[in-house]
């Protein structure tokens, strides 16, 4: 109950913040902006370009946003000194992490949301516009699923879930917002290079370096995995089972990076 | 490891030393990271920017890094084909002066090197789609009428026909493509075998115009009424 | 009488981040506040009083030492659900309404669903911010903010109240009205941890104080006792002529005692402003 009392603060303070605004309408700007493919004239595949630029605004900004107002929302209780007028009250610590973990991971699902649904109205519009140029007999049949879309969405937003988690951590031992942000910026750039740890490990000749690269292959979220797009912009069907086993495995960083920021959150003194 | 296994599969080798140098290092982070469908995009973005220019060295150059970043999309590969084989040419034929008054010698090497380099080009794409119809159907649409290699066309043209993804009118040109190369028995075969295939109900499928040419042919060849083809 | 607080040989260092050197902000301190009782906390600044505060939060922990509130350890989360606490130049979420904010802290300590709205309602008459309950807390002055932080802080019924420097920015009425408010809570048998500088409050409405510097305590104690030092006592006389001064000086002397000081008396400032205030107010309801 006090965790979705917090959760809920923590999503009303979110979405006042002129910096979420500004994100969130660059980003539909951005998706919206991708009917400019249509000067190009590439037929059915500009919607291969729209999903393609959508997918990377949602990725990019949705990114941003996780560090950023993850970062902000923790460091504006610490610095305001609200969160001792919290902790003061019959509130574990836990309750507080993971009550504003879940506030962001609502933040990030709006986000998502409005991101998909712009993207879903553009793809329909040029969708219906491309057919109404071809004989309705030789239209190719459901070229972008749209479903999919949605899944790659849901997905996504676990990715970033993953991504305010890490975060959370940082920011958890950390004194100030300037160095969660920038750290966590550098966390996220090494997840999505993560993979090369995984190459580098069956390749390693020494056994401590291979012993090394073993260890952060698995410490650190390899965020390819949610790397889905390119079944939904080839047009091929987006695997049910890939969705669910990428989802459990940022599921399964939520848990442990959130109990790792609530065991290091403990020891911190306010 | 195992979801990453699956999610790797989709992801074709990058071959990053023959970009080296082409792409700035953000660029390079990003195609690391898996941003390649995304980079591409936009490396073909600028390719028609240059194209639009009538930018010949530029044009080669990024029609080659789009498909080194990111060769799974055969629109790539089909495009700039035709870039190649098409539009480089006239580009070169038009340094020299006007398309008339071009010695017919240099403008036929000119469209031929650059035909040879298309074919070239969809050759590496069939590395990595080895069963796409429409790569062989360009590669044997090239052969016919720039490189006048009726032979090799045909034989594009029945490997084109032969794929899954191949639409029914394939099958159909190829048999057309070999009673008009002078071939009537091969034609006749290839179509009683192919009509059996075709769909009645898709008018598509042409179904009806193939048991014509059949017809056509069985009277070409005086192929007795009881050996006649019964669909 | 049973204890509030037992604060037991606490002492808190903080490392300064140079080889083996730490700063002692809290020295071996023991304490014990009685309940049914406002105990003054009084100290210069530096002197250990928000770091004792913040043990007893469980905002921090001791280095060495024990606290218990209520017989239960202050790091047992549980034990805050007994406390409320008031901190020094409050901050709140300023997007909140003052109603809104007093019902998620309400929520937060537990005040049951079909209660909030009645213990926030009450509170927040409690403390006189009726007509600005459903402004955004973001627009409050500071001494509405003093009262706002009151009120979140006796939401939910708590037996400890905590006030660091609840009169920081109150103007006198205001100031009044909290003083009121604190000994209303005592008659209820409330306990209350008071930490301010005003001394003049702390001699008012305090039963015990305990003055600490440098970490240590220094002294502790009732009020009454710890003041009462000098046998002098002040009468004020109205109406006595003067030449029956000299014969009240003799009858002093007669009974062993001496005239130490003589003063006219005057109102103070306080007494001043008040007077005005009450006079303006009443003038405003006669017109």
């Amino acid at each position: 109950m006090k965790l979705f009392l917090i959760a809920r603060n923590t999503l009303k303070e979110a979405i006042r913040q002129k910096l979420f605004h500004f994100v969130v309408l660059l980003s539909i700007g951005l998706i919206v902006g991708s009917l400019f493919f249509r000067e190009f004239n590439f037929g059915v595949s500009e919607l291969k370009f729209i999903v393609d630029f959508g997918f990377g605004a949602m990725t990019f900004f949705g990114s941003m946003l996780a560090v950023v107002v993850t970062a902000q929302l923790f460091f504006n209780e610490i610095d305001s000194r609200t969160v001792q007028t919290l902790l003061s009250k019959p509130v574990h610590r836990a309750e507080f992490i993971l009550g504003k973990f879940l506030g962001v991971l609502f933040v990030l699902l709006f986000f998502m949301a409005l991101m998909a649904i712009s993207l879903l109205a553009v793809l329909a519009f040029r969708e219906a516009s491309i057919y109404s140029r071809i004989s309705e007999d030789i239209r190719p049949e459901g070229w972008i699923r749209y479903g999919d879309v949605v899944l790659f969405s849901v997905v996504q937003w676990v990715k970033l879930g993953v991504i305010s988690a890490l975060t959370l951590l940082i920011a958890s031992f950390s004194r100030s917002n300037l160095y969660s942000v920038t750290m966590s910026f550098l966390l996220v750039i090494i997840c999505h290079l993560q993979y090369l740890t995984l190459e580098g490990w069956s390749t390693a000749s020494s056994w401590v370096v291979k012993g090394l690269l073993f260890f952060l292959s698995y410490l650190l979220p390899n965020f390819q995995i949610f790397n889905l797009g390119d079944w939904v912009a080839s047009g091929e069907i987006l695997p049910c089972s890939l969705v669910l086993k990428a989802s459990a495995y940022g599921i399964v960083y939520w848990i442990g990076l959130s109990y790792l920021a609530v065991y290091s959150f403990s020891k911190r003194e306010i | 490891m195992r979801v990453w296994e699956e999610v790797n599969a989709k992801q074709p080798q990058l071959q990053l030393k023959s970009l080296e140098g082409g792409l700035g290092q953000g660029i390079t982070i990003g195609l690391l990271g898996g941003f390649r469908s995304l980079v591409a995009d936009g490396l073909w973005l600028q390719t028609n920017h240059k194209w639009e220019k009538s930018d010949l060295p530029a044009t080669q150059t990024l029609i080659k890094m789009v498909t080194v970043v990111d060769p799974r999309p055969t629109y790539f590969w089909i495009n700039g084909s035709r870039m190649i084989a098409y539009d480089m040419p006239m580009w070169r034929i038009e340094a020299f002066g006007r398309f008339e008054d071009v010695p017919l010698s240099i403008r036929d090497r000119i469209i031929r090197e650059h035909s040879l380099l298309a074919v070239e080009y969809l050759e590496r794409a069939l590395l990595h789609h080895p069963q796409s119809s429409i790569l062989h159907f360009e590669i044997a649409t090239l052969y016919q009428r720039k490189l006048k290699d009726m032979q090799k066309a045909l034989e594009y043209y029945r490997l084109a026909a032969l794929q899954i993804d191949a639409p029914f009118y394939m099958g159909g040109l190829y048999g057309e493509m070999l009673r008009q190369s002078g071939q009537p028995e091969k034609a006749y075969e290839w179509l009683i075998t192919l009509h059996p295939s075709l769909p009645r109900d898709d008018i598509w499928a042409l179904s009806d115009l193939v048991l014509e040419k059949i017809r056509e042919l069985e009277g070409r060849l005086n192929v007795s009424l009881e050996e006649r083809y019964e669909p | 009488m049973s204890i509030a607080v037992s604060i037991k040989n606490i002492t808190k260092d903080y490392s300064l981040k140079l080889r083996g050197l730490k700063l002692r902000a809290v020295d071996g301190l023991s304490l014990e506040i009685p309940q049914g009782e406002i105990f003054g906390l009084l100290g210069p600044n530096g002197s250990g009083k928000s770091t004792t505060l913040k043990i007893l939060l469980g905002l921090i922990k001791p280095t060495m030492g024990e606290v218990m509130v209520f017989n239960s350890r202050c790091s047992d989360v549980a034990s805050r659900s007994r406390i409320g606490y008031l901190p020094e130049s409050p901050n709140f979420y300023t997007y909140l309404t003052g109603e809104e904010l007093v019902s998620f802290y309400a929520g937060i300590c537990g005040v049951s669903q079909n209660k909030i709205k009645e213990s926030v309602s009450a509170v927040i008459s409690l403390v006189g911010l009726e007509e600005a309950s459903d402004r955004r807390v973001g627009t409050y002055s500071k001494g509405m903010l003093q009262r706002i932080g009151l009120a979140q802080a006796l939401v939910h019924d708590p037996d400890l109240i905590i006030l660091d420097e609840p009169m920081a920015g109150v103007d006198p009425l205001g100031a009044i009205k909290i003083t009121k408010v604190i000994l209303k809570l005592k008659e209820r048998g409330k306990t209350v941890l008071l930490c301010t500088h005003l001394l003049a409050h702390v001699e008012e409405i305090c039963d015990r104080i305990a003055i600490l510097d440098k970490g240590k305590l220094i002294l502790e104690g009732s009020v009454e006792s710890l003041l009462r030092e000098t046998k002098e006592e002040t009468f004020l006389v109205k109406g006595l002529p003067a030449e029956a001064e000299d014969e009240l000086q003799q009858w002093l002397k007669s009974k062993g005692a001496s005239l130490t000081t003589e003063r006219r008396s005057s109102r103070n400032l306080e007494e001043l402003f008040l007077e005005k205030i009450k006079n303006q107010t009443k003038g405003e309801e006669i017109g």
